[in-house]
């Protein structure tokens, strides 16, 4: 069973994001949610105990916003209460500007073993416009300076931001690549009320079109190919043996518990061996507050508020598989979609080892694809 | 009743010369409506009617007036000012013995009102003009009244001048309705002979006619006979309109009323139809009127294919009331199952359409409106094709005939240019053209009906910024070099999007709608051709490319539902559309080829 912590904290929103993140909370609103976040941790362990956690993702928000001493704090209460195995994946996400020496040198001694650093783009007019706290001399700095206490670094890149070209695009891809192992690559997604899209849509901000960010896509992609990183899912791309296991969970039926507000959880086991007759994914309270109050007054992890809680039927499980599966280089196995894919779209799959994955341009249209073969 | 103290007319007018708030006036001043019921337009019932201010559907209203002493009875037929309605206009006048002649002191005479005026001195109407809005500044009394004696040579000395909207004149016009209309003939004691001139549905007392007696006498109890089917009913209810239903003993010659005798379909009362009394039958019919014959014609297709037996009940319904409304099954392979309707005109097949989507709450999608076009095959064989996917094989069409209009228009001098240039673009033949006076001309025109439905009016509209009428009646068929244009859409003909066009116009008419359809169709997975054909020969070409990016970048944290809903909302979005082949099309499509400008 994968553990997923989620700490909500950023010192500002950033233009582009709809995610569930706080800017600016005060101290005593970040205690109250640390302490909830112990008790639920408890809580999980009384339940889920008996599982081996092979892999724990720290993400946000900004967890290295916080003071390291309380990431080493919740690692500790999460080894009292699960067994976390011996070479487990552990992984915090940072922002360049919130990095420090002591906090890297702290995450090392609390058993963290990769760092994923929330890049975005070396174009400083970029990061201003989207609203960013680093600039590209602080973002490649900071990635350097991970890379002396980790052998696993990890950048976040978008791709289709306001000032991006074809030659920006690649220029902060090659100056990247000899700096990490890992590189998650995404293009941008307008999410609908972000300051961002309103910008896109009064025309204040004037972004790629959807064919240009396709481009720097591909660009992207040639030049990590032909650097030895492999593309093992649609938007990441790492050296061989450094892909994100956590991450890489999700899309191949890994359990996984997801800790703190808005958090998101698979569960397909009753006490983390014994197998539910259906398996079940939920997800805790998005409001911080009511994250908060909801754990205080629980006894049990089962009493935690809920919101779409969902058991999933044969559909679903279908549905998941294919939709999850098909984001992965290795793909879904053939005899699941045995039927399922319409002739005229048999060119943008590919078949090997009994496995049906994506080819490159069926990866970029994947959704279209999805919504022909799902059974929504 | 009394006969003389009976007068039954209507008011013929251009839309906008003021016939409704006339009509309104007309039931205030008798005290019909109490001044608390009042609401603007009585007459016209239907939403669609107050809001675009025409009237559709004729409606009837008796008024009680007490002149010099004596009590009269006036009943005013209301009729439709529109080109398409026509026809229940002459229905309308056939129930009078006058008609007012409702002329704007701003405006003059217009081409429609003229075409009226010659349906009432066909049904040998006594016509009494009527001035309105001489409270307006521009008003010129003047003027119009020498138009009106010029142009269709009615005497003007004394004609009444009104104001209907505030009332002025109203008294004196009523005072002329009753000096100067006639009171109905006929023999109350002959046996019955009623004139239906109208008939609705009504949902509790099944079909109504509207009836004008011409001879004898009418009262519930009686046994009556629809004298061209033979059929029998028994009468429930007589009546007369005040204008709202109000039930009486009976109605006699020289009314006007209702007869409701618990016929189940309108078709048993057939507009035109005389009825008589069962038991004492009159020996003759009164003659009755030409059938309405539609003009224009046009598939209608539910936009979600469910609600295709929805769109059948509508429609039904919709009949009831309207015997010019005709409909027959049709499948599309690109919209499904739907219905091949038949308008009397443009404005007509607007408002069923309009009625539909509002009063029955359908999406629909209709095609290219379509005439109806005599094809000879080189067999000899003789066929009617109003539906352009039914056009034969070129090799089998030996020729083809599309029916003819004679348009009269109306315009003052400074746009006869733009108006010869756009009738000779719709490949029209000048005819005459005539000053009416130094403002005013008349322009006629010899046109294609083809070329009248598509975008006609619009562009006289915008040409000569609203001031052009334009009146047409149908002038017979006439041999053409016609061809079907086909739209294919990644190499598969869409028979929704197929057209009937003169060949000199098919190369630009097919290049706008293959440009309209690469904007409104959405990239898809394929690169997709867009192609007009005639007779297999590809005369345009657009493509719409693939699309390369259509994918979910990031996974917070695990959150799947969330992917999940974004899918299902992408497929909901896909249902709303079309198939064409593997092509999605949206609904937007069809309608869009609608409105391509020349």
């Amino acid at each position: 069973m994968e553990i997923y912590i989620h700490l909500p904290f950023c010192k500002s929103k950033c233009a582009y994001c709809d995610f569930n993140s706080l800017p600016d909370c005060d101290e005593g609103t970040v205690f109250s949610y640390l302490s909830a976040l112990n008790r639920e941790i408890r809580l999980a362990g009384e339940a889920y105990g008996k599982a081996e956690i092979p892999t724990v993702y720290i993400g946000g928000g900004t967890p290295s916003l916080l003071d390291s001493g309380r990431i080493k704090s919740i690692m500790r209460v999460l080894r009292e209460h699960f067994y976390v195995d011996e070479n487990a994946e552990i992984s915090i996400e940072c922002n360049p500007e919130s990095i420090t020496e002591e906090k890297l040198a702290d995450y090392k001694e609390a058993g963290i073993n990769r760092i994923s650093i929330g890049a975005q783009s070396l174009d400083d007019r970029n990061l201003k416009s989207i609203g960013r706290l680093h600039d590209s001399k602080t973002a490649i700095s900071k990635i350097r300076l991970a890379g002396q206490y980790f052998d696993s670094v990890s950048c976040d890149v978008i791709v289709g931001l306001p000032y991006d070209d074809e030659g920006t695009v690649k220029e902060e891809i090659e100056t990247l690549i000899p700096l990490v192992t890992h590189m998650s690559v995404y293009a941008l997604t307008l999410e609908e009320g972000t300051p961002l899209a309103l910008r896109a849509q009064e025309g204040k901000v004037l972004l790629p079109s959807d064919d240009e960010t396709e481009d720097y896509l591909e660009i992207a992609q040639d030049i990590l190919e032909k650097r030895g990183f492999f593309r093992y899912e649609v938007s990441n791309f790492a050296e061989e043996g450094k892909e994100c296991r956590h991450n890489l969970g999700y899309w191949t039926d890994e359990e996984y518990l997801g800790l703190g507000a808005g958090a998101h959880s698979y569960i397909k086991t009753s006490d983390g061996k014994k197998a539910l007759a259906a398996p079940i994914r939920f997800a805790h309270p998005k409001d911080i507050h009511a994250y908060i109050a909801g754990v205080n007054c629980a006894e049990a992890f089962d009493i935690i508020p809920r919101a779409e809680m969902r058991v999933l039927d044969e559909k679903d499980i279908f549905n998941e598989s294919v939709m999850l599966g098909l984001r992965t280089a290795k793909g879904v196995k053939s005899d699941i979609l045995n039927g399922c894919i319409p002739n005229e779209l048999k060119g943008f799959f590919k078949e090997e080892g009994g496995y049906t994955s994506l080819t490159r341009s069926g990866a970029a249209v994947m959704n279209s694809l999805l919504v022909r073969i799902l059974r929504l | 009743m009394n006969k003389d103290r009976i007068r039954n007319f209507s008011i013929i007018a251009h839309i906008d010369h003021g016939k409704s708030t006339l009509a309104d006036r007309l039931i205030e001043r008798t005290g019909t409506v109490s001044e608390r019921d009042m609401e603007s337009q009585l007459l016209d019932n239907m939403d669609i009617e107050k809001e675009r201010g025409i009237t559709i559907k004729l409606q009837t209203c008796r008024l009680y007036y007490k002149y010099e002493g004596e009590e009269y009875v006036l009943n005013l037929i209301d009729t439709p000012g529109h080109v398409d309605f026509t026809y229940e206009v002459s229905r309308s006048l056939a129930a009078c013995e006058g008609a007012l002649l409702v002329v704007d002191a701003t405006q003059g005479v217009e081409a429609q009102t003229l075409s009226n005026v010659y349906l009432a001195l066909e049904n040998d109407l006594e016509i009494l003009p009527v001035i309105n809005k001489i409270d307006l500044a521009s008003a010129d009394v003047d003027a119009v009244k020498l138009e009106i004696e010029d142009i269709i040579g009615l005497d003007t000395d004394g004609c009444p001048l009104v104001s209907a909207k505030d009332g002025t004149g109203v008294d004196d016009l009523i005072g002329q309705i009753i000096k100067k209309l006639p009171s109905p003939d006929g023999d109350e004691n002959s046996p019955l002979k009623a004139l239906i001139f109208d008939s609705f549905y009504d949902n509790y007392r099944g079909a109504i006619s509207m009836v004008r007696i011409v001879d004898g006498r009418v009262k519930a109890g009686d046994k009556i006979k629809m004298m061209s089917s033979g059929k029998t009913f028994e009468v429930v209810e007589v009546g007369y309109f005040s204008p709202h239903m109000i039930p009486c003993k009976e109605i006699s010659s020289g009314e006007v009323g209702y007869i409701a005798a618990s016929v189940k379909n309108v078709s048993d009362t057939a507009v035109g139809d005389t009825i008589t009394n069962a038991e004492f039958p009159a020996k003759e019919p009164l003659s009755g009127y030409k059938k309405a014959t539609p003009m224009v014609y046009t598939g209608v297709f539910p936009a979600d294919g469910a609600r295709y037996d929805d769109l059948k009940e509508a429609l039904l319904k919709l009949q009831l009331n309207d015997a010019s409304l005709s409909f027959e099954p049709e499948v599309s392979s690109a919209l499904g199952f739907g219905f091949r309707c038949g308008f009397l005109g443009l404005l007509h097949m607007e408002i069923i359409e309009e009625r539909l989507e509002r009063e029955f709450d359908l999406d629909l999608i209709t095609t290219a409106p379509s005439v109806s076009y005599i094809v000879t095959k080189t067999n000899g064989e003789k066929l009617t094709i109003d539906n352009p996917t039914t056009l034969p094989n070129v090799s089998e069409i030996a020729s083809i005939e599309e029916p003819m209009v004679c348009a009269k228009l109306f315009t003052p001098p400074d746009y006869v240019g733009p108006i010869m240039e756009l009738c000779q673009g719709k490949r029209g033949i000048f005819v005459d053209m005539s000053y009416i006076d130094p403002t005013r001309v008349q322009i006629t025109y010899r046109m294609p009906l083809n070329e009248i439905i598509y975008d006609f009016f619009d562009s006289l509209k915008s040409r000569t910024r609203g001031y052009a009428s334009l009146d047409y009646e149908t002038d017979g068929y006439e041999k053409s070099d016609l061809v079907r244009l086909d739209m294919m859409i990644n190499g598969e003909i869409c028979d929704a999007l197929s057209i009937i066009v003169h060949r000199d116009n098919a190369y630009s008419r097919g290049r706008g709608i293959a440009e309209k359809l690469k904007d409104v169709i959405p990239r898809q997975l394929f690169e997709v051709p867009i192609q007009a054909t005639v007779g297999g020969k590809i005369i345009a070409r657009e493509t719409v490319k693939a699309m390369r990016k259509d994918v979910l970048a990031k996974c917070y944290g695990g959150d799947i539902t969330r992917k999940k809903k974004l899918l299902e909302k992408q497929k909901e979005g896909k249902k709303r559309m079309r198939k064409v082949g593997s092509v999605e099309v949206p609904s937007e499509a069809f309608i869009s080829i609608l409105k391509i400008d020349n």
